[in-house]
Order: C-alpha cells, then sequence, then structure tokens
C-alpha cells in the first residue's frame, strides 16, 4: 500500500476517496472514472440502473477486482490502484536466493562446511520470500514500494484496514452455522493461532468462549436471536441477509459495504434494516456505502446520493437534488418523447 | 416461487455431535487406548486365529496405522480445507529417506528415532509450503495437477540421484528405534505398535483441537467460499497453506515410522498407487470426519492387506469354477475407482460422514443460496 | 496493432521464435523427433484445454483417454485388420491409417461423451472438489481395466508404416514423423475452422465464455458439452494411435506420464487457448528432447515439472491466456 501525499492529513474527516476509477473486461467499460468522496459517519448511497456498474465498483473498493485505471484511498492511504511491475514481485523472490547460492557454490571450493551453510541460507531465503509474499507483513510491503512495486490491497487486507461488506448474491458459507458464520467474521479481531489451537492454550480458550458470547450480541443486533445454531442455508432468505451484515459487523468495520441489503425483504423487514443503518450510524460513528434498488429507502436515509449509468458518474448530490435531477430522470425512466 | 427451505433447529445434542469443539481430548485418549487393547485380542477369536499369527496381525495394525495416520493428515488437506492434494505419498517419500538419511549405516549418521519423528514432519512440512507457495495462490485445480507431478517427480529424484540414495536398490539396514535402553526388533511387534497407537491418538486429539479452532473454521470458510472467506478478513493463501503443510508434515512423519519399521527404503515404494489409495481412504471415510476417515483407512487397508488374498486362497481351496482363477489383488485398484466415482455420484459423504460434511455435499448450488425473493420487494 | 492483429500476429510470433530456437538447438535430425512428439501432446493438450475452457474442469482422465486410444487402435489393427508388419503398398497404407483413425476417433469420442454424461455431468453443481474426484477415479478405472484386458507389461504396437527415411537438411528422417506431424497440423486446422465457422462451434465458444448466458440465448448446454468431450477424446484417440506407431509399444499407464505433460503444455500455452496449447506442445517436446540430447534422459519429466512450477510462478496465465491470477 502507498502512501500517496493527499491534500487532507490522515484522520481527517474523509474515510474515503475514490478517484476516477475506471475497470473495463475487455472490451466492455463497466465503470467509467468514476469520483466517490464519504465523509466520516455519513451514509452514501450508490444508485443506477441494472448493469450500470455498481457491484463493479465496490469489488474494486473491496480490493477483489483490480482497476483499469485510477485509485481508492481509505483513511489517507492510498489502497488500490493499478498493479505497477507486478512481474518484478516473483524476481525479487528468486535473485537473493540465486545470488546467495552461487557465493555458496563458489565458497564450496574453498570450505565444504562454509559452502553448504552459505547455499542453506539461500534457500532460507527463498523460503522467507516466499512466505512474506503471502503473509504480506509490513516489512514486505515497505520492501515493494522500495523496489517500485504496487498492488492493491487483497480483500481480506481491506478488511484489517476497515471495510466490511455484503454481497449482492448472498454468499455465506452455507453449511456453517449461523453463529459460527458470525465468529468468522471475527476472525481479524481475534488471535489464537495454530499454536495456541494445538496446545489448547487456557487463553485460548476463554477467546473462543468470548467470540461465541460476541457472536451472539452480533446476531441479536440484527434482529436474528435464538438463530445462531442454524445452517446458514435453512435460514430464510430475509434472514440470510441480515446474517451477512451481521458477519461483515463482526469484523468492526469503519466503513460498511452493503450491496442491496434490504433486496427480497418485505415492508416491515426493509424498515428494520433501515433503522439498523441509522442506529449503528448514530450510536457507533460507522459509515455506510450503500447500492440499493428501493428508492424510499435510498431517498430515506443517505446524505448524499451517486448516480452512476452506463459505468459513468451522472449525478452526485443530497436525495433533493438527484430526485430532481433530469438527467437521472432519464436514466431510470428513458428519455421523455420530444 | 415463495418456496422458502423450512429452517431446521438443530438439537442441542445433533450439534455436540456434529460440533468439533466440543470433544474432550482424555475421551479421544481414552477411545485409543480401548480400540488398542481390544484389537490385538479379537484376533484370538478362532476365525480369524486361522489365518496368521497373533505376531503377523499385530505387526499388520501398525501397518495400518502408518495409512489411518497418512489418511488423518490428507483429511485435514482434502476435507477440511477443501484442496485435492494427489501427490502426498511424495512426502510420505520424503520423511522416509529423511530418516534413512538420519539414521542408517548408509550415511553413518545416527540422530535416534524419537527426535528424527519430529525432523521427518518438519522437512516435509517445509518442501510443502515451497510447493504451495506459488500453486496456492491459483485456482484450486491447479493444487491438483501440480501435486500429482510431485508425487511422480519426487520419487523419480530418489530413483535418479543414485550417487545420493542408491537408486533403484534403495537404502537398507537402517537403525530401528530404541527407547531408554530397550531396542525395538523384527521379532516383536508390541512396542511398534504401541508407538502407533500413540502417535494416532495425540495426533487424533491435535487434529480434533485444531478443527475446533479459529484456524480450523477458516479452513471450513475457505472451502465453503473462498472470496467470503476473504471479505471476512481471512488470508486464504496462508490458511491454504497451513492445510497443506500440515498435512505433508503428518505425511512426513507417517514415513519416518514407517522406514524404521521396515529398515529399508527405495523408491519404488511411493508410486502414484499410494496417492491414490490414501485419497479413496478419505473419500470412503468420509472427507472432514477425523473418526470416520481412521476407520475407512483401517477397512480399506485391511481388504488391501488380508482379504483380496484370502479370497484368492479361498476360492482356490474350495475350486470354485470362475472365481479361482480370478487374481483378486490384482482388481484391487480398479475396484477403488469405481468406489471414488460411485461415492461421489451416490454417497458423497463417505460411508462414516460427519453429520455437516453430508449437508454440504448433498447441497446442490440451487438450493444454497438462491432462494427466490419475494416479488414485491422486486417492485418497490 | 489491433486486438484481431494481435490475436493472430502473437501467436504466430511466439510459435515461429520457439520453433526457430528449438531448430538451432537441436539440429535437423532431433528437431524432427521433437516436432513429432509435439504433435503428439499437442493433439492431447487441446483436449485438456477445450474441456477446461468450456467446464473448468482438469480432466485428469484425459490422459488415459490417450491411453485407451492407442489400445483401442492397437486392436483393430491386429484383430479386426490382422496386421502385424509393415503394409508396402501405399494405397493400401493410406486407407488403413484412415480407416483405422476414423474408427479409433469414432470409439473414443463415444468413449469420452460417455465417461461425461456418467461421470461428470451429475456433478456439474456439487462443490468443486466433487468431479476432480471422480476425474481421478475414472482415470485409475481406464488404466485398470486396460491393465487387466491387455496385461500390465508393454504391449508391442503394430508397425504398419514402413521405417523408410528421406534426407533432408542433413537429417534422415522417417516419413512416419513427417505423417505424424502433418496428421497433427491437419486436425488442429479442422479444429480451428470447426471452432470458428460452424454452428456448434459458435456455441462452443458461448458457452466456455458465459454458460447461463448461451443458455438464456438457447444454446443446448448439454449437447455442447457433451460434443467438447466427444472432440477432445476423439483427439486424444488419433494422439494415440500416431503415439503407438511412433513408440512401437504401447503400456497402460502410458497415459499418467504423457497425460501431465500434454497439461503442462495447455498451461504453458494458457489455458482454454486452443492456440496456446498447440504452441505448449511443441515447447515441452523440446524441453524433453533437449533434456535427452544433454544425456538426461532420466530427468525429462524433473524438468518439465520444473517449466510447469516455474510457468505457475511467473505467467500463471500461460503464453496466450487471459489473466487467470489470484484476483479473479
Ligand atoms: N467479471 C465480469 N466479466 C465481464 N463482465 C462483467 C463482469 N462483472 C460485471 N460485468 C459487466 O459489467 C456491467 C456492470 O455490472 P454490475 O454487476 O457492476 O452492475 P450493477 O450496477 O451491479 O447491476 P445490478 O443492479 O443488476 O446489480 C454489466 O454489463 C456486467 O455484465
Ligand atoms: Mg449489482
Amino acid at each position: 500500500m502507498t502512501t500517496v501525499a493527499v491534500d487532507r492529513p490522515p484522520g481527517s474527516n474523509l474515510l474515503l476517496r475514490a478517484h476516477k476509477v475506471t475497470k473495463a473486461f475487455g472490451g466492455l467499460v463497466a465503470v467509467k472514472e468514476v469520483d466517490l468522496e464519504i465523509p466520516r459517519g455519513s451514509i452514501i448511497s450508490l444508485i443506477g440502473p441494472n448493469g450500470a456498474g455498481k457491484t463493479t465498483f465496490f469489488n474494486v473498493i473491496a480490493g477483489i477486482l483490480d482497476p483499469t485505471s485510477g485509485a481508492v484511498e481509505f483513511d489517507g492511504q492510498q489502497v488500490v490502484a493499478r498493479p505497477v511491475r507486478a512481474w518484478l514481485e516473483p524476481i525479487t523472490w528468486v535473485v537473493p536466493a540465486v545470488i546467495v547460492g552461487v557465493l555458496g557454490v563458489l565458497a564450496y571450493q574453498a570450505s565444504a562446511v562454509a559452502g553448504a551453510l552459505i547455499v542453506l541460507l539461500a534457500i532460507l531465503s527463498l523460503i522467507v520470500m516466499l512466505l512474506a509474499a503471502i503473509v504480506r507483513p509490513a516489512w514486505y510491503r515497505r520492501f515493494l514500494l522500495r523496489v517500485g512495486v504496487f498492488k492493491s490491497a487483497r480483500p481480506n487486507e481491506m478488511v484489517r484496514a476497515g471495510i466490511g461488506r455484503t454481497f449482492q448474491n448472498i454468499r455465506l458459507f452455507a453449511n456453517m452455522t449461523a453463529l459460527e458464520n458470525v465468529q468468522v467474521g471475527m476472525h481479524l479481531k481475534m488471535t489464537a493461532n495454530a499454536a495456541d489451537a494445538l496446545l489448547s492454550t487456557r487463553r485460548a480458550r476463554a477467546e473462543e468462549k468470548e467470540s461465541v458470547t460476541r457472536a451472539l450480541n452480533f446476531l441479536e443486533l440484527v434482529g436474528l436471536k435464538g438463530r445462531g445454531s442454524f445452517m446458514a442455508k435453512n435460514l430464510p432468505y430475509g434472514d440470510q441477509r441480515r446474517l451477512e451484515v451481521a458477519r461483515a459487523l463482526a469484523s468492526e468495520p469503519a466503513l460498511v459495504l452493503l450491496d442491496e441489503p434490504t433486496a427480497g425483504m418485505n415492508p416491515k423487514e426493509t424498515r428494520e434494516m433501515t433503522e439498523l443503518i441509522s442506529r449503528l450510524r448514530h450510536d457507533l460513528g460507522l459509515s455506510f456505502l450503500l447500492i440499493e434498488h428501493d428508492m424510499k429507502v435510498v431517498m430515506g436515509i443517505s446524505d448524499r446520493i451517486t448516480v452512476l449509468d452506463h459505468g459513468e458518474r451522472i449525478a452526485e448530490g443530497t436525495p433533493e437534488e438527484v430526485r430532481r435531477n433530469p438527467r437521472v430522470i432519464e436514466a431510470y425512466l428513458g428519455k421523455p418523447p420530444e | 416461487m415463495t418456496a422458502v427451505s423450512n429452517p431446521r433447529v438443530q438439537s442441542p445434542w445433533a450439534r455436540l455431535r456434529s460440533g468439533a469443539r466440543n470433544h474432550r481430548s482424555i475421551t479421544i485418549l481414552l477411545g485409543w487406548v480401548l480400540v488398542a487393547s481390544v484389537l490385538p485380542v479379537l484376533v484370538l477369536i478362532p476365525p480369524l486365529s486361522t489365518f496368521q499369527p497373533q505376531s503377523l496381525w499385530i505387526d499388520g495394525f501398525s501397518n495400518a496405522g502408518v495409512f489411518i495416520l497418512l489418511a488423518m493428515g490428507l483429511n485435514v488437506v482434502v476435507g477440511l480445507a477443501g484442496l485435492l492434494d494427489l501427490g502426498y505419498a511424495a512426502f510420505f517419500a520424503i520423511g522416509s529417506y529423511v530418516y534413512a538419511f538420519g539414521d542408517s549405516p548408509f550415511t553413518n549418521v545416527q540422530i535416534p528415532f524419537w527426535p528424527m519423528l519430529l525432523v521427518g514432519a518438519i522437512i516435509a512440512a517445509t518442501l510443502g509450503l515451497l510447493l504451495g507457495a506459488p500453486t496456492l495462490r491459483l485456482r484450486g485445480d491447479y493444487l491438483a495437477i501440480v501435486t500429482l507431478g510431485f508425487g511422480e517427480i519426487v520419487p523419480a529424484v530418489f530413483l535418479n540421484a543414485s550417487s545420493l540414495t542408491k537408486g533403484t536398490n534403495g537404502i537398507g539396514g537402517i537403525y530401528k528405534p530404541e527407547l531408554f535402553g530397550f531396542k525395538f526388533t523384527l521379532e516383536n511387534p508390541v512396542p511398534y505398535y504401541i508407538t502407533m497407537v500413540a502417535i494416532l491418538a495425540v495426533t487424533m486429539v491435535l487434529l480434533y483441537r485444531l478443527q475446533g479452532s479459529r484456524l480450523g473454521r477458516a479452513w471450513m470458510a475457505v472451502r465453503e467460499d473462498e472470496l467470503a472467506a476473504a471479505s471476512s478478513g481471512i488470508n486464504t493463501i496462508t490458511t491454504k497453506l497451513l492445510a497443506f503443510a500440515l498435512g505433508a508434515s503428518t505425511a512426513g512423519l507417517a514415513g519416518v515410522f514407517a522406514t524404521s519399521k521396515l529398515t529399508f527404503v527405495g523408491p519404488g515404494q511411493f508410486g502414484f498407487q499410494v496417492s491414490f489409495t490414501v485419497l479413496a481412504m478419505v473419500v470412503l471415510g468420509g472427507m472432514g470426519n477425523i473418526w470416520g476417515v481412521a476407520t475407512g483407512a483401517f477397512v480399506i487397508y485391511t481388504i488391501q492387506a488380508v482379504v483380496l488374498k484370502e479370497l484368492n486362497q479361498f476360492f482356490q481351496a474350495l475350486h470354485v469354477p470362475i472365481l479361482q482363477s480370478i487374481d483378486f489383488v490384482q482388481y484391487q485398484y480398479l475396484l477403488y475407482g469405481i468406489a471414488l466415482v460411485a461415492m461421489m455420484l451416490l454417497r458423497p459423504e463417505g460411508l462414516f460422514p460427519s453429520s455437516r460434511r453430508r449437508q454440504e455435499l448433498h447441497a446442490t448450488s440451487d438450493d444454497v443460496a438462491d432462494v427466490p425473493p419475494p416479488t414485491e420487494a422486486l417492485d418497490a | 496493432m489491433t486486438p484481431d492483429f494481435r490475436r493472430i500476429a502473437r501467436p504466430l510470433g511466439i510459435g515461429a521464435v520457439a520453433l526457430l530456437v528449438e531448430y538451432l538447438l537441436l539440429g535437423t535430425q532431433q528437431f524432427a523427433n521433437a516436432m513429432t512428439l509435439g504433435a503428439i501432446y499437442a493433439l492431447i493438450a487441446l483436449g485438456y484445454t477445450m474441456v477446461y475452457g468450456i467446464v473448468e474442469l482438469i480432466n485428469f482422465a484425459h490422459g488415459d483417454v490417450f491411453m485407451v486410444g492407442s489400445f483401442l487402435a492397437m486392436w483393430i489393427m491386429t484383430t479386426v485388420f490382422g496386421l502385424v508388419g509393415p503394409v508396402t503398398n501405399l494405397l493400401n497404407l493410406v486407407g488403413l491409417l484412415a480407416i483405422v483413425m476414423f474408427a479409433t476417433m469414432l470409439g473414443m469420442g463415444l468413449i469420452g461423451m460417455f465417461i461425461e454424461r456418467v461421470a461428470y455431468r451429475p456433478l456439474r453443481h456439487a462443490p468443486r472438489l466433487a468431479p476432480l474426484i471422480t476425474a481421478i477415479g475414472v482415470s485409475f478405472i481406464l488404466q485398470n481395466i486396460i491393465a487387466v484386458a491387455f496385461g500390465p507389461s508393454p504391449v508391442n504396437f503394430p508397425q504398419i508404416v514402413p521405417a523408410d527415411k528421406f534426407d533432408l537438411l542433413g537429417g534422415k528422417i522417417a516419413y512416419l514423423n513427417l505423417f505424424i506431424v502433418i496428421l497433427a497440423v491437419v486436425l488442429m486446422i479442422a479444429l480451428q475452422l470447426f471452432v470458428g465457422r460452424t454452428r456448434l462451434g459458435r456455441a462452443m465458444r458461448s458457452t466456455a465464455q458465459d454458460r447461463e448466458a448461451a443458455e438464456l440465448m438457447g444454446v443446448d448446454i448439454n449437447q455442447t458439452i457433451a460434443i467438447t468431450f466427444f472432440i477432445a477424446a476423439a483427439l486424444a484417440g488419433a494422439g494415440g494411435m500416431v503415439q503407438g506407431l511412433y513408440a512401437g509399444s504401447i503400456k497402460f499407464d502410458l497415459g499418467f506420464y504423457v497425460g501431465l505433460k500434454a497439461f503442462t503444455a495447455a498451461v504453458l500455452g494458457g489455458i482454454g487457448n486452443t492456440t496456446g496449447a498447440a504452441i505448449g506442445g511443441f515447447i515441452i517436446a523440446f524441453v524433453e528432447v533437449y533434456a535427452t540430447v544433454l544425456g538426461y534422459t532420466q530427468w525429462s519429466e524433473v524438468a518439465v515439472f520444473t517449466v510447469l512450477i516455474l510457468v505457475l510462478v511467473f505467467r500463471p496465465s500461460g503464453l496466450l491466456g487471459q489473466q487467470l491470477g489470484e484476483r479473479t
């Protein structure tokens, strides 16, 4: 992740800023130079007709798709952009090992033991680099920047940075219980590693126990009290949506991306979901980016609305402004007859 | 259109049975003590005792234990993390050769058996990491083919690097274990048997603990939906790699044990058939279910080591017209192949499934999450 | 450069450079061997790549389909036609080869369709692991059926093509080699025409791109997938026949090794890309022959495997494939 000079210092009021994000699939430009800003504690909605590119834009922000051009800053850090010199990365794993290895072979002529040790070192360096590339610790990311390689943050790193999300077509862990789904969401908030598990340390057991309590709280929060032991796939559709929200919240994000959270819900459930979102914003100061087709929801809770059509941003403003914008009306209803 | 699948509350007892975290290490250990003390006695019952003397039986149980260990290790990779490892025997081979190098007159090194168990496991895991690191970044199927190749290459390297491994002749005269001055011998199979049971018991406790931990949950999440797992904060590559390396280390451990018992290692012992047999054990036993897989491994090993051979003699002794001329051992792998396909088509959860896995494998994508939304919401 | 030009020029360029390097390193004689081997690998690699492109399944049984193809051809030649030695009459030879090849391709195509119908189709919506496991099961079934039927040791393949050679650029080249390369090229061109120009080919391409959309547009998915398996297996069958002619003997586990190499070829070329599979086949054959020339015959499999790993590390999308990396 690159730290780029931004005009606002980190900790400023702006949580996320997408700058001219473009994503093309082959010839199809699904998102075209879209700008978006999310101030802290706000609810921003993204609307547009089917196929406008809303989900694609989401996936770029969440680190799932690399943008064709443009960049996303989160908390003052550039987290997403087109990869730069990605081909160099595997070479950096191999080159040190090869150099040290050659030295080792040369040293072998002088002293067999020293040579063998140096060769061993070469192998070790290869292993370390390979593992670092997978775990991507901070030093490795800094190292990549030093050699001029930029790669977008991976989805799991986005969660660590503070972005949680749900999916338009529900992606729960179908054969795990509702409780376990939420526990998976808490993955980064837990610390027990493999060794803790193998030794079944007191710490790990305590943490595990606590995670159950906390997961139950999250379930209650979204209105799934008493559903914890259901297999996710056995839940009714509306409950599955809510479970996804609970799983996203479990990672304790600063920004929550919700892709059509009320799709398939009846009016009562929709109202509950809307209330939940407002409450979370007020009580916890969370920010939301919302894709929604239900205009009642959108107009009711959004601070600002961005409208996409054919991948382009055609309007941006408060609900009132957007409602009256002729281009928006045209995009939704078609051109009025002249 | 509104056919929402009926939510079904699991009774607390069902959860106790299916939930891995509700195990007690003591229960598992006691279970193994029970199994270990009953098996050798069973052999004294008349029809069984006629085949082989008891010492051979007990020896056979240790050999079966090697395969149980292999199957439990592969189960982590295939059953829990949902990765297909087709070259599992390679790690078995690596463990075996590590012991042959570490404790034999051939290299003139003599590191005792017990630390070598650990060394074998660690080296196998390291090679597993090296192989998995480039591969696990890609789609899951690549792992299958890369491990298939790896399983082929490793014995080939041991065969061709003959200056280091005595090539096709193999390394013989490998030292046997020793504990506080007590020497293991070929004549007495009991010490090996006890050692194996102890290894199995400890391994199983550890695997159950992992399965019920944060890591075990991450494995399952990755198996269920990799993208959703990543979007929940799981580093999917690390998680898969850990499963892969853990499986490899178990195979390395099994290799050290097997070699210390056989006192010989050669490249011919690690063909693709071994990987395939272990996979069949996992699939038949029930992917994801540790006890089921152990049982499956035991049953298949018994079939292959005893039943098929006895069947030949049985039919020959009775002069059964057609059956007596069939060499059943020859059909072994054909049977495994058919069993594998049949299981996947008809009973993917295995013969001894965990209730969780059964539900998963019988689900088609249609009943997972595609319950159609009520229409009024779409019109709103 | 226009995308269209790139689509044609890039494979041609890569292919030409690869061939030139091969020729310079190997000399005429070994180059001919590499080309022959490459033709066989290419025929098999096409099957891997087509099936993967359309159902995203690594068909582990494909190498064994190839092996069964060589046994089927052998059986037709010996049992049906009673052939043992060379056939000297050119007309007879051509006729026999044509008939045997047609029968083998047809037979294998049907077997391939049968396998898909029984072992893969019921699992199309199952978790991804399930069809992979059946594929490996089918592979073992095929191997062991042949092992039981023809025995586990190598079986002689009737050498019906006379061993005559002709001189070319300082090398002596068997007519058989020429025949194999020409046959492979003809089959590949036929395949390209079929995929590019016919209605069924169009159905295949659209299914590969987006199965649901294709289905909505009225493409019969089951039929399209079945045809893909038919073609893949038929090509493997042709490969099996020429493998028998070329090697002189065949064995039940032949498909395992050759299958692995052909798969590597498919990945190297870019899985899902048919031109790439052909180029990959020739490169892999070159690696193998070059290892032999250098005197490391027994390491050739290790070399091919190393190529596979290197491709996966540095260019998982292969030479011609689309990006398939971690972010898809
Ligand atoms: N992986 C992909 N490959 C190719 N095209 C894609 C891909 N994902 C999306 N598209 C295309 O990009 C366009 C935008 O799709 P997207 O899913 O972002 O729309 P959307 O605004 O979310 O629509 P909806 O309201 O239906 O959810 C569509 O034309 C879609 O077909
Ligand atoms: Mg969408």
